[in-house]
């Protein structure tokens, strides 16, 4: 479904990812791990289109997508869920909602509402409040929801438990499973390697902007370095 | 199908315009509707208490205003795209609006709206550089333009085609009769500030809030930045046009002046002192500053001194207008009286 081909991206003069190759199939749910400034949100960035790869290819469908613009790959059905859940803070959660569905053509916006609040009850209740003034952990719910709310054949979540108490955590990646039930392709970047072993299907570790390793969780289980540096084992 | 589909849409319309109609029923019994619609009602009543041209003019100036106010409320607020060269859409159809009533004799109705969409076109050139530029660097850069045009126009080399100094005078006004143009600049006001209102709260509306709260996240929800970004700019542009056209008119005449930062700044303070993302609140804010400059007129550096005082308090204190929190207190007298 998404395929990335030797991409490349410099900020300025220095490089945030080098000869990155990663392919996602059809209703995967795959994770990208790595320590911090790795580039694993520049990665997502790329794909989405916030940043443009200065190298290399992405490949959506079979569609070259690498030299559009944000709002047209949004238009393809790639849904960014970015990092530290930017809202529009001013605006209610319904409201968000609806920008969410922005780029849907077909108008099942019903459907995906119920849907969305079937996933997160929570944000039924509070669909007036005003997005600025939800829990962290709500606005978490709400920026993913938002995302889901353009019907996405492919989701990229930045962290989406950043910040949120281990029981918020769980039932956020809950909500994760059943999106992925409904066949929706998850790239997910998680910070947690437990956890990113626990859902990922297939585990990519980026490290200053290489991908070093990947694999099942019970391959990169066997790793040692794996267990050194990330399980801490 | 098509006949199932089309009584379909009707029963939306139909349940559209009934919604609206009770948006308004329920509007106009709250507080800050009942206010609007007195305020409205004492508008319209104004010529009955006096037909003298002098002091009409005061509030003409301040319908004016209200809607160049709005103008930049409407970017500014609703958008996040902060002007600080709103004079420009204000001056250029100032001049364009006076020329075509002046030296080629059209009406003045076809005269502004011409001059109105000579600021569109402004605003679609002035919005192309605010694509790249953010915050004060989009309020600079704005600003310098609006300089550039001021002394373009101001500039000697210039004058045979541009009027120079003098600029563009004698231009007759909208009618001889004072109270019928009064009630002309009533409608010129009600009818934008209704627009303006109506696009905010449409979902265009919702796009531009979307994109003033957070651009790339509208970017990444499919929203294209720059076709919204380029059309805020000259849904601004065509009613600081509008204002700008009116102005010269009841000035019965434009002269370079018209582009100085002056009067961006005075759009922006009046619609600060009204609230910002409000639209209505412009009218507030035009007409309280419009009578605190006819009260001070005898001694104009006191006037500046205040201007200058208002100016520092909306920025220091006013995220929410200066005047808002006043009409709160109000409302609680309001309450009293009612015994609510
Ligand atoms: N806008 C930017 N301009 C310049 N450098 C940037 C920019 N954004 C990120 N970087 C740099 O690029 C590198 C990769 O950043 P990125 O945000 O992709 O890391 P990350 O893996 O997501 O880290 P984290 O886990 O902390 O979120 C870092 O060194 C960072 O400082
Ligand atoms: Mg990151």
């Amino acid at each position: 479904m998404l395929e990335i081909k030797k991409v490349y991206h410099y900020y300025g003069k220095a490089k945030s990812l080098e000869e990155v190759n990663l392919s996602v199939e059809e209703e995967a749910l795959d994770v990208v791990i790595g320590p911090n400034g790795a580039g694993k949100s520049t990665l997502l960035r790329v794909i989405s289109g916030l940043e443009e790869p200065d190298r290399g290819k992405i490949i959506f469908k079979g569609v070259r997508i690498d030299e559009e613009k944000p709002h047209i790959i949004a238009r393809m059905g790639i849904a960014h869920c970015p990092e530290r859940r930017r809202l529009f803070y001013d605006m209610t959660v319904l409201e968000n909602l609806e920008l969410g569905a922005y780029s849907l053509k077909d108008k099942n916006f019903k459907e995906l509402l119920e849907f969305v609040f079937e996933i997160f009850p929570r944000l039924k209740e509070r669909r007036k409040q005003r997005a600025g003034t939800l829990s962290g952990g709500e606005q978490q719910m709400l920026a993913i929801a938002r995302s889901l709310m353009s019907n996405p054949k492919l989701l990229l979540m930045d962290e989406p438990s950043l910040g949120l108490a281990p029981k918020i955590k769980t039932s956020i990646f809950e909500a994760i499973g059943k999106i992925k039930k409904e066949g929706t392709t998850a790239l997910l970047v998680e910070q947690d390697a437990v956890l990113a072993m626990q859902v990922g299907e297939i585990i990519h570790v980026l490290e200053e902007g290489k991908i070093e390793m990947r694999g099942t969780k019970e391959q990169l289980e066997k790793e040692p370095r794996i267990k050194k540096v990330y399980l801490g084992i | 199908m098509s006949a199932k589909s089309l009584s379909k849409g009707k029963g939306r319309v139909k349940k559209k315009l009934s919604g609206s109609k009770s948006y308004l029923l329920n509007w106009s019994k709250t507080f800050r509707g009942r206010l609007t619609i007195i305020c409205l009602i004492g508008l319209c009543l104004i010529p009955l208490l006096t037909q003298n041209r002098y002091y009409l003019g005061i509030f003409i100036t301040a319908m004016i205003f209200s809607i160049f106010a709005a103008s930049w409320d409407f970017l500014a607020g609703f958008t996040g795209q902060v002007s600080f060269g709103q004079a420009i859409f204000f001056g250029i159809s100032g001049y364009i609006t006076s020329y075509f009533i002046r030296y080629l004799y059209l009406p003045w109705w076809a005269s502004l709206l011409i001059g109105s969409l000579v600021g569109v076109a402004f605003g679609l050139l002035i919005g192309i550089p605010a694509l790249r530029l953010k915050g004060p660097y989009l309020g600079l850069a704005t600003m310098v333009l609006g300089l550039i045009m001021f002394y373009t126009f101001l500039n000697v080399k210039f004058e045979p085609w541009l009027g120079g100094s003098e600029g563009i005078s004698k231009i007759p006004q909208i009618s001889r009769n004072a109270v019928e143009t009064y009630y002309i600049h009533l409608i010129f006001m009600i009818t934008s500030f209704l627009i303006l209102i109506w696009i905010g709260k449409s979902k265009m509306g919702t796009v531009f809030k979307s994109i003033r709260d957070d651009d790339i996240g509208a970017e990444a929800s499919g929203i294209n930045l720059t076709k919204y970004k380029l059309i805020a700019f000259m849904i601004s542009a065509f009613f600081a046009g509008i204002a700008g056209g009116l102005f010269a008119m009841h000035n019965r005449g434009v002269n370079p002046g018209v582009f100085q930062p002056l009067y961006s700044f005075y759009a922006i303070v009046m619609a600060s002192l009204g609230g910002i993302a409000t639209i209505s609140g412009s009218a507030l804010g035009s007409y309280f500053f419009w009578f605190a400059a006819e009260l001070f007129s005898e001694w104009p550096d006191v006037s500046v001194f205040i201007f200058a005082i208002i100016l520092i308090l909306v920025i220091r204190f006013a995220e929410h207008g200066i005047l808002k929190p006043v009409l709160e207190r109000l409302k609680d007298i309001w309450d009293l009286v009612l015994g609510k």
